[in-house]
């Protein structure tokens, strides 16, 4: 009786584990990006933060469509991968990434860890070298100075960066900014831009003014009322703030081109 | 591997009976840093060591998109002559999943601590402690690129044993 019993229950678990659910799909060709690599927030992190480590998990081991990644200008006009206002709280330098020259930034103890920050120009050679795409969320202002970095040598370094790689790998990349006048100094005509808002009217005046390909939606604030302007007026939107399983369903119904989420395997569980 | 899990199950039972050891069955559920897993295994009790294995399933989530199910492996060391004894022993888990333009492979080894409780003769609820690390294996569909990342891991669990047959099991 015991061993009846047992097999039965084993090869109900068996049946029930083989089969299991079928994977849901939504048929749409909507991009999935992690978020500063694989995630934003500590406690989902493998790898910190706009890490080497995290793009490379991100785009190697959970197979993301690209990744979001946070850029800000040292004093020296390098280009490197930072999300915060400061450095205190997460290295051993307070401040801000602005009053640094590079070299002054390595071995910075980045989170505790033995982890580095990584140069933009590091960051789209890993991302190019597996074809795959990358959103750079430009964040200019210096909180330590508060005053925005000069717009001129920001889009001059970015250039730089950009001058190895040909018209079709920089469509690959979209710029985000929050501050449509750094957007309009950018001269590159390849790279795709797209503006950070809540406010879907400005959206839509800057879209049909030609001064932004996309728009960036935070989709806590999103909602269906927005998309069905953004489809008339037919913008691109991309969104991001997608964390819990909750949130990326509700983000993925709004059919985005672009869904920038810190559980990048659970997205795409909907996506393909 | 299904028909070879099921075939190496009722091998087991049929020997059962003309062995030393007591089989049983594991259920046990845990949280780490691949994320939240159920683990269903047959156990062999040899006294002061235990061993199972059987089937660990993730859900889609951190690291899978679909619904993941993988070999379980483990073994323990059990002492304390109480109703409260405690384990220390080692766990290996494998995991495969096709994704889009991935083909990843993951090992999950851990070391444990176990505190286990007895709740009569045949059954005892246990919690768990791990550390280890996951090493992931991916190829890409292109061929474009693969290789082995790893990281660490560490998890927590709690669990149910049952033990079958006449048992002096305390």
């Amino acid at each position: 009786m015991n061993l009846r019993w047992a097999l039965t229950t084993c090869l109900v678990i068996l049946i029930i584990l083989n089969t299991g659910c079928e994977k849901e799909e939504l048929k749409n060709d909507m991009l999935v990006y992690g978020h500063a690599g694989t995630s934003l927030y500590p406690e989902r992190w493998i790898y910190p933060a706009n890490t080497k480590e995290s793009v490379l998990y991100a785009l190697d081991v959970l197979d993301a469509d690209g990744v979001e990644l946070d850029v800000q200008m040292t004093r020296d006009s390098v280009l490197v991968l930072y999300h915060d206002e400061y450095l205190d709280a997460n290295s051993k330098l307070s401040g801000c990434i602005s009053n640094y020259n590079l070299n002054e930034l390595n071995d910075l103890n980045l989170y505790q860890t033995r982890f580095e920050l990584m140069t933009l120009e590091d960051g789209l050679s890993v991302i190019f070298e597996r074809n795959r795409n990358v959103i750079l969320d430009l964040k200019p202002y210096n909180y330590c100075d508060s005053a925005n970095v000069d717009y001129g040598i920001f889009n001059r370094s970015l250039n730089r960066i950009l001058l190895p790689y040909n018209h079709l790998q920089k469509t690959k990349i979209v710029v985000n900014a929050l501050n449509i006048s750094l957007m309009n100094s950018l001269t590159d005509s390849s790279i795709v831009r797209s503006f950070e808002t809540q406010n879907e009217e400005l959206a839509i005046q800057y879209f049909q003014t030609g001064s932004i390909d996309e728009v960036c939606f935070d989709a806590s604030f999103f909602n269906d009322e927005i998309r069905n302007q953004f489809e008339i007026n037919q913008i691109p939107f991309s969104l991001f703030g997608v964390k819990t399983q909750s949130e990326i369903k509700r983000g993925i119904e709004f059919a985005p081109k672009r869904i920038i989420t810190d559980n990048i395997s659970y997205t795409r569980k909907f996506v393909y | 591997m299904f028909r070879l899990l099921v075939f190496a199950i009722l091998i087991s039972f049929s020997v059962c009976g003309k062995s030393q050891f007591k089989p049983g069955i594991s259920l046990q559920t845990g949280f780490n840093r691949i994320g939240l897993y159920y683990d269903a295994s047959v156990l062999f009790d040899f006294g002061k060591h235990q061993a199972k294995f059987g089937l660990k399933y993730y859900g889609p989530d951190y690291v899978f998109e679909n619904h993941t199910p993988g070999l379980s492996l483990g073994y323990k060391f059990v002492f304390g002559e109480s109703n409260w004894k405690f384990g220390q022993g080692i766990s290996a888990s494998f995991f495969h999943e096709n994704k889009s333009t991935v083909s990843l492979t993951l090992s999950d080894i851990q070391l444990q601590f176990t505190t286990i409780r007895s709740m009569g003769k045949k059954m005892e609820i246990f919690s768990v402690l791990g550390l280890g690390a996951v090493i992931n294996q991916f190829t890409n569909i292109t061929g474009s690129n693969d290789g082995t990342t790893g990281y660490i891991n560490y998890e927590f669990a709690l669990g149910v044993n049952y033990m079958f047959g006449n048992s002096d099991h305390p």
